[in-house]
C-alpha cells in the first residue's frame, strides 16, 4: 500500500498537473491564502485576460532562518489543452518583491517557475518547481507534485471532494502530504497533515 | 507516520464511496431531471425558450470553469441568464426579449473564458 501511495506521487511528477490555477477568467480576483511545512502564503491577483494575472503576494518561511517577503506575482498562462472531459494547463510563475531576513536586513527577492497541471473530474495531477532568487535566500530548486481522487462526482455548485497525495522536494527538506480538498462554487479550502508533523490549511475564493 | 497517513487517507475515504454509492444511485432514478436541478442551484436559472442558446462546450472540469463562464457571459447585455451543466459539459443561455447572439460572439466569449466551444444549438435542450 506504502510502495503504491508513492508510485502514485512518482506519476505525478512525470505526468504533471495543479495545485490552484495562478489565473483566472477576465475581470476575476483570486484570494489564495497557504500555510504549509515549507511557508506561510498570501496571495491575491487579478486576471485582466484569461491568460494572466498579477497581484501581491506575502511569504514567510516556516523553516530555516526568518524571512519575510512582500511583493509582485506575475503568472501567465502559456498553454491550456481543453478536452471533452478534461483540462490541462501549463503556467509561467514569476514574482519579484523585497525579503527582509531576521527583521534587520533587507534585499531584492524572488523566484521564477514553471507549473503544470492536468485534471478531469475524477482525476488530478500537478506539477511545479520554483527557483528562488535574491542575495538573502538561498539560490535553489524546488518541486512539488500532487495526485489527487475525486471519491464522488458532484455537479456545479455540488460540495466536490478530492483526497490528494503531495510530494515536496527542495535541497533543505522533503516532505509527503495526504490532503482534503473540499470545493464548492467560488471556495477551496485544503486540511493536510505532513510527515514532519505540520498541518496545512489552505483557503482560495474566487470573485 | 507514513503508515498513518495512509490509514488516514483510506479512512477518509470508505465514507466518501459510500456517499458516492448513494449519489449514483440517485442519478440513476432521477436521471438528467437531477442534473438540471443541481446546476440551476447553482448558477442563475436559465429557463428553456426559444430564446435559449445551448453550447457544448470542452474543458469544463470544475466549478471554478463553471463561475468564469458566469461571470463573462453574465457580463453581456444580451445575456438574462447562464446555466452551466458539468455532467453533460452543456452551457444554456437564456438571451434577453428581443436580443441575439451570434455564433462568432458566443465563441469568442467562451474562447475569452478559457474553454473551448465544440458546437451549438438554439431552442429547449434536454442536454
Amino acid at each position: 500500500m506504502l510502495k503504491i501511495s508513492f508510485l502514485c506521487v512518482l506519476l505525478s511528477t512525470i505526468l504533471t498537473a495543479v495545485h490552484a490555477r495562478p489565473v483566472s477568467y477576465p475581470g476575476g480576483w483570486t484570494v489564495m491564502q497557504k500555510n504549509d511545512a515549507v511557508r506561510h502564503t498570501f496571495h491575491m491577483h487579478y486576471s485582466p485576460t484569461v491568460n494572466q494575472s498579477v497581484g501581491y503576494l506575502f511569504e514567510q518561511n516556516r523553516y530555516g532562518s526568518e524571512l519575510l517577503f512582500n511583493g509582485l506575482q506575475y503568472n501567465r498562462l502559456l498553454h491550456r489543452r481543453n478536452r471533452k472531459a478534461s483540462q490541462g494547463n501549463l503556467y509561467f510563475k514569476s514574482a519579484l518583491g523585497v525579503d527582509l531576513k531576521n527583521g534587520n536586513e533587507t534585499a531584492h527577492g524572488g523566484f521564477l517557475g514553471m507549473a503544470a497541471d492536468w485534471e478531469d473530474r475524477r482525476w488530478f495531477t500537478s506539477y511545479e518547481n520554483r527557483l528562488d532568487f535574491g542575495p538573502l535566500r538561498q539560490a535553489s530548486l524546488s518541486h512539488m507534485a500532487r495526485v489527487g481522487v475525486a471519491p464522488y462526482i458532484g455537479d456545479y455548485g455540488d460540495i466536490h471532494t478530492w483526497l490528494m497525495l503531495q510530494a515536496f522536494h527542495s535541497k533543505d527538506m522533503t516532505t509527503h502530504s495526504a490532503i482534503l480538498r473540499l470545493f464548492k462554487g467560488p471556495y477551496l479550502a485544503e486540511f493536510g497533515i505532513t510527515t514532519d508533523n505540520t498541518f496545512t490549511t489552505n483557503l482560495i475564493i474566487r470573485f | 507516520m507514513k503508515k498513518l497517513l495512509i490509514t488516514l487517507f483510506t479512512l477518509c475515504s470508505l465514507p466518501l464511496m459510500a456517499a458516492q454509492q448513494h449519489h449514483d444511485q440517485h442519478q440513476h432514478n432521477h436521471g438528467h431531471q437531477h442534473s438540471a436541478e443541481k446546476s440551476s442551484n447553482a448558477g442563475a436559472k436559465a429557463s428553456c425558450s426559444s430564446n435559449t442558446v445551448n453550447a457544448v462546450v470542452n474543458g469544463l472540469v470544475c466549478d471554478f470553469c463553471a463561475l468564469a463562464l458566469e461571470k463573462v457571459f453574465l457580463a453581456h447585455e444580451a445575456v438574462a441568464s447562464i446555466n452551466v451543466d458539468l455532467d453533460n459539459a452543456m452551457v444554456n443561455i437564456e438571451l434577453n426579449e428581443g436580443k441575439t447572439l451570434d455564433d462568432n460572439t458566443l465563441e469568442t466569449m467562451i474562447t475569452n473564458s478559457g474553454y473551448n466551444l465544440v458546437s451549438t444549438s438554439k431552442g429547449c435542450s434536454n442536454g
